[in-house]
């Protein structure tokens, strides 16, 4: 297996991880480990929100650029990678 | 007023009221012939009627009606002014059908009136006409030259009108024969320039001045503007008004189809503009299509919702190429990405997703945001204990609910942690499945990134060798606990570690067969730089210890390492890698005969080898040039590399292999040992017996490491527990002591450079992390701590005490501060603290 199949089964595995979704440049899910309707719902709202963040940060400095998004509720943590192609979100519930 | 003369028969076409206007047009002027036209076209029915009225009409008539066949319009002074036809007939068209129907009767029934008629009148000839007319003219039809001079309109007229059943008939019969015979025939199609048709012409008004008419138009032109000067008062013109008339309007309505219409919003940010502008910079041919929507993909992103706006930022044709921009163009102000309503998994729509997947998985990005994402996710349950780790304040989930306060990490009264006294804390463990299992032999700390461990697994004695498959080294680091970040394999087990400082990306390993192998940590590759296997003084035995040495060469060279091993073939061998990978002994430890007075008697033993095994070595800090090399004799040479024959000193005193030996990095002349003869003992250089013993344990005592922050603390590890000393307050027995869970051994031990914490590893795989609490000196006050050394020999032997002071700074004020020291001579361990500015 490669090492990027590796790595995701990884963080798949690691304690309070939930799911991991990696969604193309329009929001497109790609890869998934939850249930479709989650996969879909989440992969629309947090493409926006990291565009909309992005957004924010280059209108500030465009030379800048987002490289990472956290995003902490009450029930668990969403953590977007962000990049050219892809999103990459994995969703935790850290206290466990 | 002219008359007007109905020739033949007019049939139908004439009701009862038409007569009566037939009648008055009689009287009427040319022009109601006109509207009679609209009268013909009113009713048929009374044909018979009006056929004999008419008839009789016409034979009222005055001229030759009843054998003039047109109709023939007499003015008052009968002259013929019978309107020319606007349709003339062409003789040479064959009618063939035509006397088919002659054969009718000549008279015509009235309904073959009124068929023909009708026919006759949706041609609305000028003039219309009588069926006896018509069949009159059928039967003057014969003389062909009669139909011509009787008009025009006559023939045209059946031949039009009568003709129609017969045309039809005719051209059916036409048609029928191309579609036999002629279909197949080739036909000659010539095609010829027509003569030029002159559509409209209009000759320009200007004349050139050069040309003859210019004289004559010129003087035309003055004198129309000297009439037109005189126009006002002149007599010769008179003003007239005239009327136009306007004709009855009528309304047409037409629809047209209705013309689409398309908003388009475009919200340009500022980085928009910036991307542009670099983009243009930018050779356009290094991208491809798709590498141009891939960009306007993430900018069409960094629009929000209005996503048209990367297309006023581009402003090129691009635009239309992209199957995005044509969906987003059309629907406007949507809160949802048009794109993804039905959104698809792998699983589902696997053809056109997945090789989108492998484009991804391929591109390397997405492993640094996975390796970045694992370590984010790793923190997160980790956090807590990284922190405290550091040394940092750990983070209080507002969420969490507040467990017991002895429990939480950090916190908990400081009261009953003070009143614990010093202990250690288990934080957690660097293990991973492939690990387990699997016995920790060495570990050691890159020299640049002190977050990145390298453990090597591998097993010690021989006989477990056989047992794995292989051994590991991995390289951990602090931020993911849970898998290694590196892992490089080797067919025999790992005894011995090393990073370099000059190349900190350089990791020397040492194995149980005597192979030295350089590894690259920045590869991922399994494979080793270099490999000591070609080499010819490589050793023949386990390399027990590797360091890598920082030596100032003359020559211009300012920092040149060599890396050094010791093995259990008895040689200290320097190995470089400028040429390849070469070795050079630096010593041979020689068996010495051992100096105990008793066993003289015994003959001289044969020994296997001459020289004896070396377990471990280390330089001094300041001096590159002398080391301390222990044996499996349990002696402790002090050697130099420019001597590699002789030993400057030997230590005696350990009655087994020395396992570590290790130099105070606070004091320069203090050096510890441990072996595998349960004790670790202390030494000064000068003297050649131990200052101190300590006797702790009943086991081997496999490694010990000094404490980077006190000069008086050091850990010891054997087999069942971890033992933290500090000879400031306790010579006799350690500090803390954890004892080892059952069946597993701890191996080897080594202190964190950047934190109160030290590291274990065991016999099972694991790395366990401990920080070090309330030990009773402060880390924080790195200031020197004086302490004393003072050793008791057996019974009669002189005491002596010495004063030292340890200085983690220069050496000068230790050697001044000696110079002053008493010596006293006392039978008491003395101590005594104190702190220096």
């Amino acid at each position: 297996m490669s090492e990027v199949e590796e790595t995701i089964k990884r963080i798949q595995s690691h304690k309070g991880v939930l799911g991991i979704i990696v969604v193309n440049s329009e929001g497109i899910p790609i890869l998934t480990s939850l249930d479709n309707s989650t996969t879909v719902q989440y992969a629309g709202l947090i493409h926006q929100l990291t565009m909309k963040a992005r957004s924010t940060v280059r209108d500030i400095d465009p030379q800048n650029d987002l490289t990472f998004l956290r995003l902490r509720s009450k029930k668990h943590e969403i953590m977007v990678a962000p990049d050219k192609e892809y999103l990459l979100i994995v969703i935790q519930n850290p206290s466990e | 007023m002219s008359k007007v003369v109905k020739s033949g028969t007019k049939g139908n076409v004439f009701s009862s009221k038409a007569m009566k206007k037939s009648s008055i047009m009689n009287t009427k002027s040319q022009s109601r012939f006109t509207s009679r036209r609209s009268d013909i076209s009113v009713s048929h029915t009374h044909s018979r009627r009006s056929v004999t009225l008419s008839e009789s009409k016409l034979t009222d008539g005055k001229s030759a009606g009843g054998q003039r066949l047109g109709l023939i319009v007499l003015d008052e002074d009968g002259n013929d002014v019978t309107p020319k036809p606007l349709h003339s007939y062409d003789p040479t068209v064959q009618k063939s059908g035509f006397f088919g129907s002659d054969n009718q009767s000549t008279v015509g029934t009235p309904t073959d009136v009124m068929s023909f008629t009708s026919v006759y009148q949706s041609f609305a000839q000028p003039f219309s006409r009588s069926i006896y007319g018509s069949t009159s003219n059928r039967s003057a039809k014969s003389k062909r030259s009669s139909i011509e001079s009787s008009g025009e309109i006559t023939e045209s007229g059946p031949e039009v009108t009568t003709g129609f059943a017969d045309v039809m008939t005719v051209r059916r019969e036409e048609v029928e024969d191309l579609t036999d015979e002629d279909l197949n025939k080739m036909v000659d199609v010539i095609l010829e320039e027509t003569d030029t048709i002159w559509m409209f012409e209009q000759k320009g008004i200007a004349v050139s001045e050069e040309s003859e008419e210019s004289q004559t138009i010129q003087t035309k032109n003055t004198a129309y503007e000297e009439l037109c000067k005189t126009k006002e008062g002149n007599d010769r013109f008179a003003e007239r008004g005239m009327q136009t008339f306007n004709f009855a309007q009528k309304h047409k309505e037409i629809q047209a189809e209705k013309v689409g219409l398309t908003d388009a919003a475009i919200n340009v940010t500022s980085w928009d503009m910036y991307d542009t502008y670099a983009s243009k910079e930018e050779p356009p041919a290094s991208d491809s299509n798709e590498g141009i929507i891939e960009k306007r993909g993430r900018s069409l992103g960094g629009g929000g919702e209005r996503r048209g706006s990367r297309d006023g930022s581009v402003g090129t044709s691009r635009i239309t190429e992209s199957r995005a921009s044509v969906l987003t163009m059309s629907v406007m102000g949507e809160p949802e990405p048009e794109p993804s309503p039905q959104p698809t998994t792998t699983e589902t729509n696997e053809t056109g997703i997945n090789p989108q997947w492998e484009k991804i998985s391929s591109s390397e990005s997405i492993l640094k945001h996975l390796v970045v994402m694992e370590r984010v996710v790793t923190e997160n349950i980790y956090q807590p204990k990284q922190a405290t780790y550091r040394g940092m304040s750990v983070l209080i989930d507002p969420d969490k609910e507040i467990e017991d306060a002895e429990n939480a990490p950090g916190g908990g009264s400081p009261d009953i942690m003070t009143a614990i006294g010093p202990t250690i804390d288990r934080l957690w463990s660097y293990s991973s499945p492939m690990t387990k299992g699997r016995n920790v032999s060495s570990m050691t700390w890159n020299k640049v990134n002190p977050d990145i461990l390298a453990v090597g697994y591998g097993q010690f004695g021989f006989n477990e060798q056989n047992k794995n498959k292989g051994s590991l080294t991995c390289c951990w680091n602090l931020k993911n606990p849970e898998f290694p970040e590196r892992v490089f394999h080797s067919k025999a087990s790992v005894t011995a570690l090393d990073f370099s400082s000059v190349y900190p990306n350089l990791l020397a390993v040492g194995l149980y067969d005597g192979t030295v192998c350089i590894y690259n940590v920045r590869n991922t590759t399994d494979q080793p730089v270099v490999d000591s296997f070609d080499c010819t003084g490589k050793h023949s035995s386990p390399v027990w210890q590797l360091c890598w040495i920082e030596r100032e060469r003359g020559l211009g060279e300012d920092r040149s390492e060599i890396l050094i091993s010791i093995s259990a073939d008895g040689r200290v061998v320097q190995w470089s890698i400028r040429k390849g990978f070469e070795c050079s002994d630096l010593m041979k430890l020689k068996r010495t005969s051992s100096k105990n007075p008793q066993k003289k008697k015994e003959k001289a033993e044969a020994l296997i080898s001459r020289q004896a095994p070396g377990m471990c070595f280390d330089f001094h800090a300041k001096d590159s040039n002398m080391y301390l090399a222990g044996t499996e004799e349990g002696l402790i040479h002090k050697c130099s590399c420019s001597y590699n024959e002789q030993f400057l000193d030997t230590y005696t005193g350990h009655t087994g292999p020395l396992y570590k030996v290790r130099w105070s990095p606070y004091c320069p002349d203090v050096f510890l040992s441990c072996s595998s003869d349960w004790s670790i003992r202390l030494w000064k250089q000068t003297e050649l017996k131990p200052v101190l013993n300590f006797f702790s344990t009943t086991k081997a005592v496999h490694d010990i490491c000094w404490s980077p922050y006190s000069s008086t603390v050091f850990c010891a590890v054997n087999e069942g527990a971890v033992e933290i000393w500090d000879l400031k307050t306790n010579t006799l027995d350690p500090l803390i002591t954890n004892l080892a869970s059952p069946g597993m051994k701890f191996s080897c031990a080594i202190f964190s450079l950047n934190s109160n914490s030290v590291l274990v590893g065991d016999s099972d795989g694991q790395v366990s992390v401990y920080q070090l609490r309330n030990m009773s000196d402060k880390n924080e006050d790195k200031v020197g701590v004086v302490f004393v050394l003072s050793w008791v020999e057996a019974p009669m032997h002189i005491v002596e005490l010495v004063w030292s002071y340890g200085l983690y700074c220069n050496d000068s004020d230790l050697s001044m501060v000696a110079a002053f020291m008493p010596t006293v001579k006392l039978l008491k361990l003395l101590h005594c603290v104190g702190k220096q500015t």
